[in-house]
């Protein structure tokens, strides 16, 4: 034990800091990396690559295949597994661990954590959609978007709107455990509503009947018709949107530090 | 005269309707290393968040260098670093990197690398907290409540969990804060600690300072009613089982 070290000036902001600590945290966590990057680009590879036929015109040459139906399905997989298993997952932990109560009682406050593990969410979800973008359209041959913009449009909402779901599920959550059992649960129902175990006329008709009011339903088929190039349903579009309004306002009513 | 840097009269406070702390009352003067005693559910970790402006009492004042820790909560967590009970780390967090994100929220913190050194965590800079032994997450605890460079500092439940070696190492450490100037609350179970470290301790008991004095004097106050008293155990343990006869 030597005398205690004298001060110097810090080099990098609290915010900064924070945010290079999240992303640190992110990378060295191989269950965040796999729900973010490795599940939807998974279930692409398995579509395309393990299951016979996906990739062939359904309808003749030029039409489209399987597997062009099931991207958007794949993108909507990576809103759900970062906004319902990475992001309570992570809160829930930090309550765990008494992180908001420690972190409380510095001049950084509890608030810039969760920031930062906003952005790191978000980010990460950016870079999960970016690579099953990629895996789809150019190793496997999927159709690009076509309607690009109105694509990433109802992507940005869509994401908003899980991450919204998914702050509600972490706002009070005692633990990593408890976050991610009740996140896994809600993530597996929404895959279903958004078509991915079902996809289109496989889905039973009193699901199929209420899975565009739910919010990955709606997302799913909001994203597959902009991706697609047909008109935008303006239903789902205001699911997505009350759904995003209603779990904000909860998330911030019900959060807990402690 | 000392100045006096935390001043706590009559603090109550309930939490879930139930009464946490009744009558909490003590100051801590400049440089002094105070003690607070109390057997489980005393409110001695309620008082800690207290003064960390985290929780509020419903009646009575707290001030902590001059200020209302809920009032100036900017001032308050510059001046104050807080060691809480059973706030832990990230796993995969390393111990240098952990150092530095804390350093990162100070105008002025102390040195990483050195801090490290001091708290004899050199050798585990590179260390995830989740593969650190539990006194070394200690000794790491310690030192994120140091980097700050505080004027006060709150420990609690300190060396809970520390080997004899690291436990001695810790009590080094806070002699040496003393020595900077730095006034230290020492939230223990640890009756040898206190007796060793503390310039004064306050006994709380069901939420409300029951004694407060130098530890000598409680074990001189116990000795004329009973003898074999022989160290502050002794006279804390007698003073417990009479408040509890009182009751």
């Amino acid at each position: 034990m030597t005398t205690l070290p004298s001060t110097h000036k810090p080099q990098p902001s609290a915010t900064a800091a924070l945010l290079g600590t999240e992303v640190r945290l992110f990378l060295r966590s191989p269950v965040l990396l796999f729900m973010a990057l490795g599940f939807p680009a998974a279930l692409l590879a398995l579509q395309g690559l393990l299951i016979p036929g996906t990739r062939d015109p359904l309808n003749g040459a030029g039409s489209m295949s399987a597997l062009d139906f099931f991207v958007p399905m794949a993108l909507s997989v990576v809103m759900a597994s970062v906004g319902l298993s990475n992001l309570p997952s992570t809160l829930g932990g930090y309550r765990q661990l008494g992180l908001f109560r420690r972190l409380g009682a510095t001049p950084a406050g509890a608030h810039r954590v969760l920031g930062a593990q906003l952005a790191v969410s978000t980010a990460s979800l950016a870079a999960g959609a970016a690579l099953a973008a990629v895996i789809a359209v150019w190793a496997l041959g999927a159709r690009p978007p076509e309607v690009p913009l109105a694509a990433l449009a109802v992507f940005l909402l869509g994401s908003v709107q899980m991450l919204a779901l998914g702050a509600v599920v972490g706002s009070r959550a005692r633990s990593a455990q408890s976050a991610n059992g009740i996140g896994t649960l809600i993530l597996f129902a929404s895959l279903f509503f958004a078509g991915v175990w079902t996809p289109g006329p496989l889905m039973p008709e009193p699901a199929a009947a209420v899975a565009g009011y739910t919010p990955l339903g709606a997302a799913a088929e909001s994203l597959t018709a902009a991706w697609y190039g047909q008109p935008l349903d303006l239903v789902p579009v205001v699911v997505m949107v009350l759904w995003t309004v209603l779990f904000s306002a909860l998330a911030v009513r019900l959060f807990r530090w402690r | 005269m000392s100045t006096t840097v935390i001043d706590v009269r009559n603090a109550a406070l309930r939490l879930s309707g139930k009464p946490v702390l009744r009558d909490v009352s003590f100051t801590v003067a400049e440089g002094e290393i105070f003690g607070i005693l109390g057997p489980n559910g005393a409110g001695k970790s309620t008082t800690a968040e207290c003064l960390s402006g985290a929780l509020v009492p419903e009646h009575g004042s707290i001030r902590v260098a001059g200020m209302q820790p809920h009032h100036d909560l900017a001032g308050i967590r510059e001046t104050v670093g807080y060691q809480f009970q059973s706030a832990q780390l990230p796993p995969a967090l390393r111990a240098r990197e952990a150092i530095e994100l804390f350093a990162s929220f100070y105008p002025s913190p102390r040195n990483s690398v050195e801090l490290l050194e001091a708290v004899g965590l050199g050798d585990c800079a590179k260390t995830p907290y989740g593969r650190m032994s539990g006194g070394q997450q200690q000794r790491l605890s310690i030192a994120l409540a140091l980097v700050g460079n505080p004027r006060i500092i709150v420990l609690d439940e300190l060396t809970t969990g520390l080997d004899p070696e690291g436990r001695r190492d810790v009590l080094e450490l806070i002699r040496q804060m003393r020595r900077e100037g730095v006034s230290v609350v020492l939230i223990t179970h640890f009756m040898d600690e206190a007796q060793r470290l503390c310039d004064r301790v306050a006994v709380l008991f069901r939420g409300t300072t029951c004694w407060t004095g130098p530890p000598s004097e409680l074990v001189a106050e116990a000795r004329g009613r009973n003898p074999e008293v022989n160290d502050l155990a002794d006279a804390y343990l007698g003073l417990l089982e009479e408040l509890r006869r009182n009751q």
